[in-house]
């Protein structure tokens, strides 16, 4: 028998929605309780977690775990999204170009890209041109990267 | 008639009408290529439209939309591999047509019942939205909140293979939406003390992570496992194999007008999407035929029929956006996404705030028929070299894009970091098969749920009377009711019958 991931997955989601019942409304929204039925703004995300909790153990129950066979995360996916967290992290350092010309090149060999110099001038070319369209024709201030200023 | 006249005038500037091609020659280009959808087409044109006029820019995302749709048929039917979900039922005599070297002649037919499909769907919503929008006039809190209820269940209801798993995520949506301020309190919610979190979480920065990035993720590991398929294409030399002629357009004429009629009343109910109508034009059309058989060795008649049922669904599912203010299916979220953006809230007060901006853009959507028509044309030679783009290529590309793209809504970070957990969410979700139309469209629902819902209360001071004592609220819950059950009962008959 196939592991019922539905199953698991309907277990994950009652148990937060009992924490958001619980804990994180109480906390997280200001002026809970206050102002009676329909004025309360704690009122609609009580809601949500009560319909929450029905619809995740009624899921529990019924679901059969007909999904295919799941792997999460294959290790391509994993450097793929690892290299998009060090792009958001990088850019404040080191700017939008900079920052965009390093991770492309990065991606480019990581896709499997091998002639060096279609990596060099994809990875230069494409953020120059992003670049130019952003910066100069919408007018949107990119990040310029601390380390420079 | 003589908003209509008013609105002729303030589409057709040059200006306006290049903005409109340019977004249908975007569309047919994203369209054409397998890994990027007309959803992420529209998602991250958005942000180019914010400087722009409301006219041409909602102009310019209906061209993407439209010429998304044809653009589709390109890769399904020149290499077997759909550019958009929409045109998977034109694999089915497409690609046949191409191995017998007929790829130019199916084009072509793609074309055709494409443009006539949608022109024809247009013309049905330029009727029947202002007098629905005026009717909708009338709706207070306790109808709204119904009428959103019922909507939203349809749209959980159909669009994943579970009913249960579209109401979770429908529910996560809802939730979604009430990070921020509470509209009724002013209060904050779910904010932990971030003021980015304040003005709640970015419709753009979810939708492009939801749909875009996740759409990589999927296709990088799908990579892995499958290799990527060969492009080969024959092309024939005989004239009759590269053109459709009048005798045999009129002999698809029929299963046109039924993929239009069919496409048209499914499209205008929320949660219908386009996929779905092709498929089930394609079935209807065999069944029409005198030779079924042919149905699936490249018969022209089912390129027809698919593209047609497809192509239906998109001044359809205007309907219910411009009349009601209620999305449809994705790319009419990103729509009325894009609406708001420009400060108009689309919904019966539409017609009266900003009647000339509708009969505007009724117009446009005529301009960018015609635009599909003629660079369709045009790009049905060209498109062999688009399908050329490698996908390593791609993916960084549309990364990039994503980053960028997002960060300029608002210059700011905290999007793209919220983008790409929506990325990472909207990859997880795929992967254990729960759809994401419905966590989308309750993000965008959601406020309007909320409200309409407090309002009500406020009104009946408490009592949830209110909901069943108004006749039309009533009617849209006994609606509601009667659909979960009914599908329920589906989905429980065939499982009983499996054990």
């Amino acid at each position: 028998m196939r592991f019922n991931y539905d199953r698991l997955i309907a277990l994950i989601l009652f148990l937060f929605s009992v924490v958001l019942y619980f804990f994180i409304i109480p906390w997280g929204v200001e002026g809970a309780g206050e102002g009676g039925t329909g004025l309360s703004p704690d009122f609609m995300p009580r809601w949500i977690a009560v319909a929450l909790a029905s619809l995740s153990l009624l899921h529990f129950f019924v679901a059969r775990g007909e999904g295919k066979g799941v792997r999460l995360f294959h290790q391509r996916v994993l450097i793929s999204i690892a290299l998009f967290v060090l792009y958001i992290a990088i850019t404040p350092l080191l700017g939008y170009l900079v920052a965009s010309v390093l991770i492309m090149a990065v991606y480019l060999l990581h896709f499997g890209v091998r002639r060096w110099h279609t990596v060099v001038l994809l990875s230069i070319l494409f953020p120059v041109v992003l670049y130019l369209f952003f910066a100069k024709v919408m007018l949107v201030v990119l990040p310029k990267g601390s380390l420079f200023y | 008639m003589e908003q209509f006249l008013i609105g002729l005038k303030l589409m057709l500037t040059w200006h306006n009408v290049m903005f409109a091609l340019l977004g249908v020659a975007v569309g047919i280009f994203v369209g054409s290529i397998p890994g990027l959808t007309v959803t992420m087409a529209t998602a991250l044109m958005v942000p180019l439209t914010f400087q722009m006029d409301p006219i041409p820019a909602i102009a310019m995302l209906l061209g993407v939309y439209k010429g998304g749709m044809f653009g589709g048929s390109i890769s399904a039917i020149l290499i077997n591999a759909p550019g958009t979900p929409a045109a998977s039922a034109t694999v089915l005599d497409g690609f046949p047509m191409t191995q017998k070297g007929q790829a130019l002649k199916a084009l072509k037919m793609a074309l055709y019942a494409s443009v006539t499909a949608d022109t024809l769907s247009d013309v049905v919503l330029i009727l029947v939205a202002p007098p629905l929008a005026r009717l909708a006039l009338r709706f207070g809190p306790p109808e709204i909140f119904s009428l959103v209820l019922f909507s939203l269940t349809i749209i959980a209801a159909v669009s994943g293979r579970s009913l249960i798993k579209g109401l979770l995520a429908a529910t996560l949506g809802v939730l979604f939406a009430t990070v921020g301020m509470d509209p009724v309190a002013g209060t904050s919610r779910f904010t932990f003390g971030y003021v980015e979190m304040l003005k709640g979480i970015g419709l753009l920065p979810m939708l492009i992570g939801l749909f875009a990035v996740s759409e990589v993720l999927i296709r990088v590991e799908a990579e892995v496992k499958e290799g990527i398929k060969g492009i080969f294409i024959k092309d024939s030399d005989r004239p009759e194999d590269r053109r459709v002629s009048w005798v045999e357009f009129r002999r698809c004429l029929r299963t046109i007008l039924r993929g239009t009629a069919l496409g048209t009343f499914l499209g205008a109910i929320p949660g219908i999407g386009s996929t779905i109508t092709a498929f089930l034009n394609y079935g209807m059309a065999q069944r029409a035929s005198k030779h079924p058989e042919r149905f699936g060795q490249g018969e022209l008649e089912g390129v027809a029929a698919a593209e047609s049922g497809n192509s239906a669904v998109c001044g359809a599912t205007l309907i219910p956006l411009l009349s009601l203010g209620i999305p449809g299916d994705i790319v009419t979220a990103v729509l009325l996404g894009a609406f708001m953006i420009q400060g108009i809230a689309p919904g019966p007060t539409m017609f009266q705030e900003h009647g000339r901006v509708i009969y505007a853009l009724f117009v446009g959507l005529m301009v960018c028929n015609l635009g599909n028509l003629l660079i369709g044309s045009l790009s049905v030679r060209a498109a062999r070299s688009v399908l050329r783009i490698p996908q390593k290529v791609l993916y960084p590309t549309i990364l990039l894009l994503c980053f960028v793209g997002t960060y300029a809504i608002d210059n700011s970070l905290f999007d793209v970091q919220a983008m790409f957990f929506f990325g990472i969410l909207g990859y997880v979700m795929r992967k254990f098969d729960y759809p994401l139309a419905p966590l989308l469209i309750a993000f965008v629902l959601g406020p309007m749920l909320e409200n309409a819902l407090r309002q009500a209360l406020i009104m009946s001071e408490g009592d949830i009377g209110i909901f069943i004592s108004r006749p039309i609220s009533l009617g849209f819950l006994l609606l509601t009711v009667l659909t979960v059950s009914l599908i329920a009962f589906r989905i429980w008959r065939r499982t009983a019958s499996k054990d």
